[in-house]
């Protein structure tokens, strides 16, 4: 049942790769699937996280010493002051990865979802679904995108190991993306605003 | 959604690769996409980005029988779009070709990267981008011209 589903879903995600590249935008679908998954991640991550900060500490002994209030071993009865024993919390709980991955993309890419079902363009309003206008004009938007998967990624890896790394890592993403959403150019609104002469081919 | 694992390494070892894959995966094509020599933000990031931003009178840029039009600056291609809208296409050969590109703010049109714009029926050009696939897109450009 498991392998059912990971085809479903690996299928699912060709058909959306394939409906971007039919209409030459591949370089879209890298841009909002990064930002997506990524956010997602981060998502999970701080999640994770908060859960793992909010489970019940218990105590666990040193190696090698004694907890306070325990019988020596070999000695019945007879109690020794150890060092106190550190307290630790209960195994993390992770949030799955695929599911926040999922969920993230569609957020992302759901003005594109409009407009392919609802047949509506895009406007300057859907910068609301994380940015899915104003990061085409950012400052290096693709290099951004990836970086927003890559932190997010590595925030949801660290959640339950290095809790305050991953906070740091799953809020990086998004503060990364929201900087370069506020530095965007605004989308021209008369032809003299179109860059004249862009370096670099234009893509397919 | 939530799920115990019980350890840190045990359950999610398989989640933890998939992530490490997709962002392998991920750093790999942005790789291949400028290797192969695509621009880092096609046509500073606003090419096919299908927001009607614009409204504005162009020179010699009319709707087809007042019907929302599409114009055309490529070298090659023909249109697929329903008979129901206008188009019209400008071929490299044509006198005026080039001015006509420069207006359109679609330069590069004069070295053959296929660019359009489309034109609601009072005559404005609303949209305007460059698509070297144009001919095969016209479901997309249904959509915006449905919307003038």
């Amino acid at each position: 049942m498991r392998w059912l589903a990971a085809a479903g879903l690996a299928a699912l995600e060709g058909l959306i790769a394939l409906a971007y590249d039919d209409r030459g935008t591949w370089w879209h679908w890298m841009l909002h699937q990064y930002v997506g998954w990524g956010l997602g991640l981060s998502g999970a991550g701080l999640l994770a996280v908060a859960l793992h900060r909010s489970a019940p500490k218990r105590g666990v002994p040193e190696r090698g010493v004694p907890e306070r209030g325990v019988p020596e071993r070999g000695v019945p009865g007879r109690r020794v002051p150890g060092r106190r024993a550190p307290e630790r919390r209960a195994p993390g709980r992770r949030v799955p990865a695929v599911g926040a991955m999922v969920l993230g993309q569609l957020v992302s890419i759901f003005p594109d979802l409009m407009f392919r079902f609802m047949r509506m363009p895009h406007e300057p309003w859907m910068d609301w679904w994380v940015g899915h206008i104003s990061m085409h004009t950012g400052p290096s938007p693709l290099l951004v995108a990836l970086l927003v998967l890559l932190f997010g990624g590595w925030g949801w890896l660290l959640a339950t190991s290095r809790p305050r790394v991953a906070v740091l890592a799953c809020l990086a993403g998004p503060l990364l993306l929201l900087v370069a959403c506020l530095l965007a150019r605004p989308i021209p609104t008369s032809l003299s605003g179109y860059p004249a002469s862009v370096a670099g081919p234009v893509s397919r | 959604m939530i799920g115990a694992d019980g350890s840190d390494r045990a359950a999610p070892r398989r989640e933890r690769r998939f992530v490490a894959f997709v962002q392998v995966g991920a750093v790999l094509m942005v790789i291949g996409w400028l290797a192969t020599g695509h621009a880092a933000a096609p046509d500073g990031g606003l090419q096919q980005v299908d927001v009607l931003s614009l409204h504005e009178q162009v020179a010699g840029v009319v709707p087809v029988h007042g019907r929302p039009t599409m114009v055309v600056l490529a070298c090659t291609g023909t249109s697929s779009l329903p008979a129901r809208y206008g188009v019209v296409v400008h071929r490299r050969a044509e006198p005026g070709f080039t001015d006509l590109a420069r207006r359109l703010a679609l330069p590069r049109a004069s070295g053959c990267v296929a660019g359009y714009a489309l034109v609601d029926r009072a005559g404005f050009v609303r949209y305007r981008s460059y698509d070297p696939g144009w001919a095969r897109h016209s479901d997309e450009q249904s959509i915006l011209l449905d919307a003038l």
